[in-house]
């Protein structure tokens, strides 16, 4: 029962608290107030008969004294009115009934008068009292009364107080049910809060007052607890913010650390081989053909030295954010042929098989940065053709993704090495070559998958690789082709025929007057050395303001330069402001800028500064002749 | 005493009452009729509450032992029988004897004014002036009273005692005979 009665809700409890206290409190009145209204009713008959027989003794005394029945009958008589007695009679003072009066005649009272005092007959009483003339005793009256009903006073006593036990138990559950919601609504509520909070669902959630007594102290105790659990958990989390942090910062700062390191190292290992066989040409024991092949090794470290420089430069462009793309439309086929291009002779030169695949119907034009794409693909398939020994480099180029939201896929398939499942997660970190022994073997940067996947990310695609080792790997670059809407889709490309470069120095030959401004002593000997070579004559000044006069007095002198070619860099006078002076003393002749920052931007100042176009040092002897044949052929 | 006043009552109205002479009762309602008369104005000249019997006494000695060693208004009661009114004295109560039927009206005549409770069993007694006159009817004694005589003899009755008796008019003549009035 007690363990039935704990597992209740405080409301029940409440109400059989209550119910029970009113139960035994009632019970209690009622017992105490019919005992009392019994005794008290008791008291009253036996006052209410004296008083009776007193009223009536003066009558009856006469009455007997003169021994008239009849009056005594009569007044006898009046005590018909009167419900609760039964039956009176009078005795003459020797005992003899003088006159009586019952209600029921077969039961009427004594001949002889009883003994006085009071005493039970059946369920009446009887009363007998002295009747009393003056001080003198006359006589005896006998009254028959109905004994109060103590079973029907109870009797109804008792249903009275059921009545108001009910009534009361009523309006105490009310009652009760008020006061329970008002301790059980707080606590639930406190449940609530309390189940919520430790959920972690919403830990700003306080447990409501609603009133202020104990549980409103509760509740403001638990409120106090809850915003020091919160605040905990709050300095916990932040700190766990703060450790993850740290560990990211130090994880970065170890990562530039590498990088560095990665860096030096790469950039020192080609100009160690530069440097060194610099040293074994002039060496005076070395053979013609010894030196042909060293000058060779050192145009192959220069050349990486500059691919090194340049990824670093476009990597470091894109990590702090400054790589603009240039979002042009761009022919499809036209971009793809160009890059396969690059890729073509070496892939020839190895022996392995090439080929460009459209698949499905294609968009002859999409939207991108032509220069970034071109980079990617050239990067991706010069790997490709760099890691593979034998077989095949294939790269497809198709449509994918859902029509509201279309992906330009090129996919490179090669045969080759493929890439151990442990490294691909990192292929795309920078100096993440599968270990030093591939660089040793393959050359390259490491710089090259990064720099894509940095890129591609810029297009508005992805770079992902999947690769088997021993088998090939496949690199697939999905790009955001554009608006295709109305776009022309094409199923079949034109295969276009290369155009071969021209990289015969000896086609790339010219006559005219060439005026050279450039500061570095190196450059000027090794610029005059193209130029005068390939027959040009050629003027070298060092700063910005010699060139600007030597080139106005030719002009004036009515022998103008053929061509200028302008260093950017240059002491006093730099090379965009002479070539705004030139331009705005009106000199019209053409003006070829050479720069060495290599940066996007440089060519856009360049011909803002009036030049008609620019040449990146280190300076290509192909690119500078083609230059110099262009700007100086007298057509 | 007890005694005393149980030989007073009769059993008129018992099945088995022990029976009493007409003149032990008459004898009681003397008593009685005193007891019930407010003494209080009276101021006594005597030592004794004194009941005087006129004429022939009906009572016999009997009366003297019951009513012997009670009081009245406080004063032992003495029981004297007298021929004339010229005894009569400071007698409170004058019972009539029937023997002086015929003087009534002389008797009552001669008593006008005096404080005296008369009492009489002959018939038109309490016409003829008496205060009390004692007749039988069923049976039963009862009694009648003049309240005129009893105004007259500044006599103040109790309304218990007036309750049971019948209230009669004086006649002026007092000659005539009361005719329900019966003798036993």
């Amino acid at each position: 029962m007690i363990e039935r009665l704990r597992h209740l809700s405080i409301r029940v409890k409440l109400r059989l608290m209550l119910c029970t206290v009113l139960a035994v409190a009632l019970l209690m009145a009622c017992f105490a107030f019919v005992g009392l209204e019994f005794g008290e009713q008791h008291e009253v008959e036996l006052a209410r008969n004296a008083t009776l027989a007193e009223v009536m003794t003066a009558n009856l005394a006469s009455a007997l004294v003169f021994q008239h029945a009849d009056a005594a009958v009569e007044t006898l008589a009046a005590l018909r009115v009167r419900q609760d007695i039964h039956g009176a009679a009078v005795y003459s003072v020797d005992g003899y009934r003088l006159a009586y009066f019952s209600r029921d005649p077969d039961a009427p009272p004594p001949r002889k008068a009883p003994p006085r005092g009071n005493a039970t007959l059946g369920e009446h009483r009887i009363t007998v009292t002295p009747v009393m003339l003056d001080d003198e005793r006359v006589g005896t009256l006998y009254l028959q009364s109905a004994q109060p009903s103590v079973g029907e006073a109870l009797l109804k006593k008792a249903l009275l107080s059921l009545v108001v036990l009910v009534v009361c138990s009523v309006i105490a559950l009310m009652i009760g049910d008020a006061l329970a919601s008002a301790i059980s609504r707080p606590i639930l509520s406190l449940v609530e809060t309390a189940r919520a909070f430790s959920l972690g669902k919403n830990t700003r959630i306080r447990a409501r007052k609603y009133a202020d007594d104990e549980l409103g102290m509760l509740v403001d105790r638990i409120n106090e607890m809850l915003e020091r659990i919160e605040h905990d958990t709050e300095l916990r989390s932040r700190n766990e913010e703060l450790r993850l942090e740290n560990a990211r910062v130090e994880e970065v700062a170890q990562a530039r650390a590498l990088f560095l390191a990665n860096m030096s190292h790469e950039i020192r290992t080609p100009m160690t081989a530069i440097l060194g066989y610099i040293e074994l040409i002039a060496d005076s024991g070395t053979s013609v053909s010894e030196r042909d092949t060293y000058t060779e090794i050192i145009r192959r470290n220069g050349r990486h030295l500059l691919d090194l420089i340049n990824d670093i430069l476009d990597l470091s462009k894109i990590e702090s954010g400054r790589l603009d793309v240039e979002m042009m439309p761009v022919q499809l086929a036209d971009l793809v042929y160009d890059a396969a291009e690059t890729v073509r002779v070496k892939a020839a030169e190895k022996g392995l098989a090439f080929s460009v695949e459209f698949e499905g119907a294609l968009p002859v034009s999409i939207e991108t940065d032509p220069t970034r794409l071109r980079q990617i693909l050239t990067n991706l398939l010069g790997n490709a053709v760099k890691f593979t020994t034998e077989g095949s480099v294939q790269l497809r180029v198709g449509l994918s993704g859902a029509e509201s939201e279309p992906k330009l896929e090129f996919e490179v398939l090669d045969t080759g090495i493929g890439i151990p499942e442990a490294q691909l997660s990192s292929v795309f970190d920078p100096f993440a070559q599968a270990d030093d022994s591939t660089t040793r073997r393959f050359g390259g940067t490491g710089l090259g998958l990064a720099i894509c996947w940095r890129l591609a990310a810029r297009l508005g695609g992805s770079v992902s690789v999947s690769s088997e080792p021993g088998q090939g790997s496949s690199f697939l670059l999905q790009i955001d082709p554009g608006l295709l809407d109305g776009a022309r889709l094409v199923e079949q490309f034109e295969p276009r025929t290369a155009e071969p470069e021209v990289d015969d120095l000896s086609v790339l030959t010219g006559t005219g007057r060439i005026l050279v401004a450039e500061d570095g002593i190196d450059n000027q000997r090794l610029v005059r050395a193209f130029l005068e070579r390939a027959g040009y004559q050629v003027e070298v000044v060092g700063t910005g303001t010699a060139a600007v006069e030597t080139a106005l007095d030719a002009w004036a002198r009515e022998e103008p330069f053929e061509l200028i070619l302008m260093d950017i860099h240059m002491p006093q006078l730099d090379g965009y402001g002479a070539t705004r002076r030139l331009r705005s003393e009106g000199y019209d002749g053409p003006i070829v800028a050479l720069t060495a920052r290599a940066m996007k931007g440089e060519r856009e100042e360049c011909l803002a500064a009036g030049c008609d176009d620019y040449a990146s040092k280190p300076i290509d002897r192909v690119r500078l002749l083609t230059l110099a044949e262009k700007y100086t052929r007298s057509d | 005493m007890a005694l005393a006043v149980a030989l007073l009552c009769s059993g008129l109205a018992a099945a088995e009452p022990p029976s009493y002479s007409e003149y032990q009762v008459k004898g009681a309602f003397l008593y009685n009729f005193a007891k019930l008369v407010d003494w209080k104005s009276v101021p006594p000249d005597s030592e004794e509450f004194v009941i005087a019997i006129l004429g022939e006494d009906p009572f016999g000695e009997a009366l003297d032992r019951t009513l012997g060693g009670r009081e009245l208004a406080g004063y032992p009661i003495r029981v004297r029988r007298i021929n004339s009114l010229a005894e009569l004295r400071d007698a409170r109560v004058l019972f009539v004897s029937r023997s002086e039927s015929d003087k009534i009206a002389r008797v009552l005549g001669r008593l006008d004014g005096r404080c005296v409770l008369t009492v009489g069993d002959s018939p038109e007694f309490a016409r003829s002036g008496g205060v009390i006159e004692l007749f039988m009817r069923n049976q039963s004694v009862r009694f009648r009273v003049n309240m005129s005589a009893a105004a007259r003899a500044g006599l103040k009755l109790r309304p218990n005692l007036l309750r049971l008796a019948e209230i009669v008019e004086e006649d002026s003549s007092r000659a005539a005979p009361e005719p329900e009035s019966t003798d036993d």
